[in-house]
């Protein structure tokens, strides 16, 4: 495990990569979007122990916190949706130039699951495939549903509530600037590009909502019989690292590398 | 504002990022330790809002994970308990900031299970010249119960109510559980040592000269549930009136809100300057 930070100064950002310990015959490596806010915060020890399993299985793997958010530079408000597009074009480079894998799988998990469809289209040199767990398709009520869990758990709490600086939102303790809220608001799946820039699986529950999937991304997919509480507040000490998700994640990606 | 994120420690298996002061550094550096199990920008990102507000007011910050936390492995050499473990960890981290910035005093910040470790280091390490904790150990006194009830019954007039009427009738009914002789506090997995065990490190650490803050949430509220529970619980200690105290029922566990987060980064800031501001 590699803790740096890359990009230009000012907009800096905080990777970790992990190293194969083996080798594979073709070289290859993963790169991991974050999601957004507090589901970054409950899904972190997962997926470190995930990009632990892929570079056991010989993938190096990059796991890396956009702008304005977790450890890299930039405030919670200055962080927008095409920031992390990006920010996850920047890192796919990064791990290019340090593992010179010929091949790469991206997984983006719920927000960053969307971004990396938007962007993977917009690099000079694709990923081979991209698995995209419970991708957010329905941008108005996942934000819908971080407004109204946040009310609720500071009207049940009597907590110490505010404006947010500027027009941001707050999201469960997270600032999402009116441009961030206003670009997760408009995501659909007819933001999704027209074709799939590479292959597409889907894992979990937005693969039960296949329908929804433009005809023409002809989305693989891949049930999970996980239910996680993406954003739970309540329990301080519980993290999910589910070790059914682990193991589905990594045969995905695997597969997909093959 | 500059970071650096990199390894440390006598095995290279631990993780954290500097943030470096702004202007003339102070001779003070802050540590911002894990709370719980979340990895080392703290609960809502915390501990990078802090460093970052902190740096700019001249300290060197550092926050990082524990042996196996977050980014951090275990190391070849692991110590036999958690607690241990935590004391060697913030050690090498110290170590780390003092050969990248030349500072060699420090002080600690941190949340429940971090409050918790940094006391135990500083009880240890006379590097340590600062702790301010956020809902760490609290004991109970004989008013302790009233408080609690009186702060739910404002918070919930009709729900309390209604418990205590059940629990009225089911002691008239004598069909209420007997409380086992050997009933333990809720302690939320925080191994709280003995009252005068912790009332002999406070009046160490104070004695030592170490500027020690303890601030309650709401969160906290079965442990802590009023402003004089402090002095009500350890009159005549030494340390009573030299540890400042803090109690924010509007406030919760991990800052949930990011009007809570601007409350409690200017409360650390306020009492960072207030004690370790200059070389």
């Amino acid at each position: 495990m590699q803790a740096f930070r890359f990009g230009p100064a000012g907009r800096q950002l905080a990777g970790i990569l992990h190293p194969p310990t083996r080798t594979r015959s073709a070289p290859a490596s993963v790169l991991i979007c974050n999601p957004f806010g507090q589901e970054a915060i409950r899904i972190h020890r997962l997926l470190r122990l995930l990009a632990e399993n892929l570079a056991r299985k010989g993938f190096a793997t990059l796991r890396f916190d956009y702008f304005g958010t977790g450890d890299s530079d930039g405030d919670d408000e200055q962080a927008s949706l095409s920031g992390w597009r990006a920010d996850i074009g920047a890192a796919h480079a990064e791990l290019a130039r340090a593992t010179l894998a010929r091949k790469t799988a991206w997984l983006g998990v719920r927000l960053g699951g969307t971004a990396a469809l938007q962007a993977a289209e917009g690099v000079a040199w694709p990923p081979a495939h991209l698995i995209a767990w419970e991708p957010v398709l329905d941008g108005a009520a996942y934000l819908s549903t971080l407004r109204a869990e946040h009310a609720d758990y500071v009207r049940r709490h009597r907590l110490l509530a505010g404006p947010a600086p500027g027009a941001a939102s707050d999201l469960l303790g997270f600032a999402a600037s009116a441009v961030m809220a206003e670009e997760i608001g408009r995501l659909g799946v007819d933001t999704l590009p027209g074709r799939p820039p590479c292959g597409v699986t889907v894992v979990g529950a937005g693969e039960r909502d296949a329908a929804r999937w433009p005809p023409s991304w002809n989305v693989n997919s891949r049930p999970l019989d996980v239910e996680l509480n993406w954003t739970s507040e309540e329990a301080l000490n519980t993290a999910l690292a589910p070790m059914a998700a682990i193991g589905t994640l990594a045969a995905a990606i695997e597969e997909a590398l093959a | 504002m500059s970071e650096q994120t990199f390894a440390f420690g006598r095995g290279g298996n631990l993780c954290g990022t500097l943030t470096s002061a702004q202007g003339s550094p102070a001779g003070v550096a802050i540590l911002l330790l894990n709370a719980g199990i979340i990895h080392r920008i703290g609960p809502h990102r915390i501990n990078v809002k802090l460093a970052r507000d902190l740096a700019g007011h001249g300290f060197h910050c550092f926050r990082f994970d524990l042996s196996g936390l977050g980014d951090s492995r275990f190391s070849a050499q692991a110590r036999s308990s958690y607690q241990e473990q935590a004391i060697a960890d913030i050690a090498d981290a110290m170590q780390a900031v003092t050969e990248r910035t030349g500072v060699s005093r420090f002080a600690v910040f941190g949340i429940c299970s971090g409050a918790q470790n940094g006391l135990a280091a500083a009880a240890v390490d006379a590097r340590l010249a600062g702790l301010f904790m956020v809902d760490g150990y609290a004991y109970a006194t004989a008013s302790s119960a009233w408080h609690r009830r009186w702060f739910y019954l404002r918070r919930a007039p009709l729900t309390s109510i209604a418990r205590w009427l059940l629990s009225l009738r089911r002691r008239l009914l004598g069909t209420a559980a007997a409380a086992p002789s050997d009933a333990v506090e809720i302690d939320y997995g925080q191994n709280t040592p003995p009252k005068p065990v912790f009332a002999q490190m406070l009046t160490t650490l104070v004695g030592r000269g170490v500027r020690v803050a303890a601030l309650f949430t709401g969160s906290w509220i079965e442990r802590f549930s009023y402003l004089r529970q402090w002095h009500d619980g350890f009159r005549g200690e030494t340390f009573v009136d030299r540890v400042e105290i803090d109690f924010q029922p509007e406030l919760d566990h991990t800052a949930s809100t990011l009007a809570g987060q601007r409350f409690l980064v200017e409360r650390v800031r306020r009492w960072a300057l207030e004690h370790f501001a200059g070389p």
